[in-house]
């Protein structure tokens, strides 16, 4: 049988990833001295001891016995990313209700239980509440229609 | 200097003026609203309501989120009771025996005793925090550079130790957190760093869209995956007046574990989840017959509860006196005060005596309301159990993108809560705990300017810190902590104390 705990491979050989691209950025940076640092002193350490941590976490995780990764969903994920992102490109040009609504009825969809007519009222009621709570209760500037900007 | 009574005193005039109670009362019943539901915790709520904060005095941003994180104690055992579902993580243990004295039929006295417990840990931590509080920031007026720096890394490392799973993940995931807080300009040489051009992050990766995204948007795509569980039945609750002999076999408890809770709350790291853990191991080794628990003990209620409420309040100690916070909830304090410009550290108890002392008046407040809204309203709140998953994570995620957005009013923030609620998920799969990095990033910026400063005096002689005796004794607990976990039996006790708290 196989052996590697695929978790510890994959997060040790994050973090050495990390270390790696962060510690060349930093030595772009001028370093200094330990007396006087520069910009990049610090940071080249810290990249540097975490490249040193993920490289250990990958190569025991690559001798300990073995544990497959969790499987986990593509669905869940995707719809909120999706969802939340679309709120994002829409919120400037399309106001708060149209990207509410949107953001609701994509996101629902990640869950098997969501009805169309549910997810379009919540998204409604969500945005007259954050109109009523946020924009007239503690005047944060939030574009509520199309033409709000 | 005027005694600690008469402050303390005025305090509660300050708590009590109108505004602040309301805010008292806001947090303490969103704090038992999130409690009570499971899938949201304290650190998400607490992450979306700190852009509303600026929009408030600084007491009253303080007073209501420090209310939803004892609030959400209180709310949390309801749930373990009645339904033996953690509502939080914290109330893991209460589940054990308090649901198993609802299927007894005496859930109203575990709710009952689960209250009182906590009532009486938050009235004690209330004290506690006033008396120790002036000593540990006259101690801390003194610390110069290399102390400040050697305490940070004793508190980072102590948070690494009592985190759950692998220490490396743990550190790792600190260094990582430290160094998303070197994103932004170097204040000594105004130089950017990491910035890729984006002006956006001139100032530096914002908190609350990490916050949002690892405790917020991460959580929700994980509870997603996970097939709802609820359809389980809701214990009936009974009358709320536990048995003479209930309460006698509660006192002992309670006191055990207020105490046990005021010291691993003050310690870094330590908190609400840790302490009730502790306190149920005890109250099974100090029990005449320990078989009992898991049977429906009330001691197995009474001293969990009564520890993870003590420890909530005795954790803002670090923060109020230090500028250090132990864990990410006090983390996401220290956020609020600089939001309003209000650098934490033994400063804050001198220069800002009305918040201080306000703030530490408000818990008595918040505990009394609480006890209130918990005891006799119990059945309300069990009717927010009904309220499915589906209908509640749009509006967490809502209010995320909302939040992120009115930071400063740019969708960039968004788009940042977005990523860190991806890279969230990621970590959640690779089994890496979020917390440390958390408070590697808030601590980060802090580190490196201490670090920096100590060098600078000593011309660049790392022997400073080991010169200086404070600093000499903080290295040495940390080294002394990280070895006692390296050596392989001590380390499988910790993972089995956690253990123990997942598999029930």
């Amino acid at each position: 049988m196989a052996r590697g705990n695929i978790d510890d491979i994959l997060g040790g050989l994050f973090f050495a990833l990390v270390g790696i691209v962060g510690a060349i950025l930093s030595s772009r940076y001028q370093i200094g001295t330990a007396a006087e640092m520069g910009p990049g002193y610090m940071p080249l350490g810290v990249f540097g001891i975490l490249a040193c941590i993920g490289t250990v976490i990958a190569v025991q995780g690559a001798t300990a016995s073995r544990e497959p990764l969790e499987v986990f969903q593509i669905r869940p994920a995707l719809l909120v990313i999706l969802g939340t992102t679309a709120f994002a490109l829409l919120l400037r040009t399309g106001g708060l209700f149209a990207a509410s609504l949107v953001l609701v009825m994509i996101v629902s969809f990640a869950d098997e239980d969501a009805r169309f007519r549910e997810s379009a009222i919540a998204g409604t009621m969500l945005a007259i509440f954050a109109t009523l709570v946020f924009s007239v209760g503690l005047g944060v500037p939030l574009p509520i229609w199309p033409w709000s900007e | 200097m005027p005694d600690v009574l008469t402050l303390f005193f005025d305090g509660l005039l300050i708590a009590g003026t109108p505004t602040n109670l309301m805010f008292c009362l806001v947090g303490a019943l969103l704090g038992t609203l999130i409690g009570v539901l499971p899938g949201i915790g304290p650190l998400a709520t607490m992450a979306l309501l700190l852009p509303v904060t600026y929009y408030l005095p600084p007491l009253a941003a303080l007073i209501m989120l420090s209310g939803i994180y004892y609030g959400a104690l209180y709310g949390g055992s309801t749930t373990a009771i009645l339904v033996n579902l953690p509502g939080e993580t914290s109330s893991v243990v209460t589940m054990i025996d308090g649901h198993a004295m609802a299927r007894r039929g005496r859930a109203g006295s575990a709710l009952a005793i689960a209250a009182i417990g906590s009532f009486f840990a938050g009235c004690v931590g209330t004290i506690l925090i006033a008396l120790f509080s002036p000593a540990l920031s006259k101690v801390a007026l003194r610390f110069s550079a290399p102390e400040y720096f050697s305490m940070m890394v004793l508190g980072l490392i102590a948070s690494v130790v009592l985190a759950q799973g692998r220490l490396l993940k743990a550190l790792a995931m600190l260094l990582l957190g430290v160094a998303l807080g070197f994103v932004g300009t170097d204040v000594n040489t105004t130089e950017q760093r990491f910035t890729f051009g984006l002006p956006e992050l001139f100032d530096g990766i914002e908190f609350v869209a990490v916050a949002m995204g690892l405790f917020g948007i991460a959580d929700v795509i994980a509870n997603l995956e996970k097939p709802e569980r609820r359809n389980q039945t809701t214990a009936v609750i009974g009358s709320l007046m536990p048995s003479l002999a209930e309460f006698r076999a509660s006192i002992g408890a309670i006191v055990r574990g207020t105490g046990l809770g005021a010291v691993l709350g003050l310690l870094p790291g330590g908190g609400a989840m840790l302490a009730s853990l502790a306190s149920y191991a005890v109250e099974k080794q100090v029990a005449r017959d320990p078989s009992r628990f898991g049977q429906g003990a009330i001691e197995g209620v009474a001293g969990p509860e009564a520890a993870n409420n003590a420890a909530a309040q005795l954790s803002f100690v670090p923060l109020l006196t230090l500028g250090i916070p132990g864990n990410p909830v006090v983390a996401m304090m220290l956020a609020a005060m600089v939001i309003h410009g209000i650098q934490p550290g033994p400063q804050v108890m001198t220069q800002r005596p009305e918040l201080f002392w306000g703030f530490v008046a408000s818990m008595w407040f918040g505990n009394l309301m609480l006890l209130i809204i918990n005891l006799p309203l119990v059945g309300i709140w069990v009717q927010l159990l009904r309220i499915p998953y589906r209908l509640l994570f749009p509006a967490i995620l809502f209010f995320c993108c909302v939040g992120a957005f009115s930071l400063n009013n740019s969708v960039f923030e968004v788009g940042l809560a977005i990523a860190f609620g991806v890279l969230g998920f990621v970590f959640i799969k690779l089994k890496l705990e979020a917390a440390p990095l958390l408070l590697g990033f808030v601590l980060g910026p802090a580190l490196e300017e201490n670090l920096r400063r100590a060098l600078l005096i000593s011309g660049g002689d790392w022997t400073v810190f080991l010169t200086r005796p404070l600093s000499a004794v903080f290295l040495l607990i940390t080294i002394v902590m990280f070895a006692a976990m390296a050596i392989p039996a001590l380390a499988k006790r910790r993972t089995e104390t956690f253990s123990q708290g997942e598999a029930s």
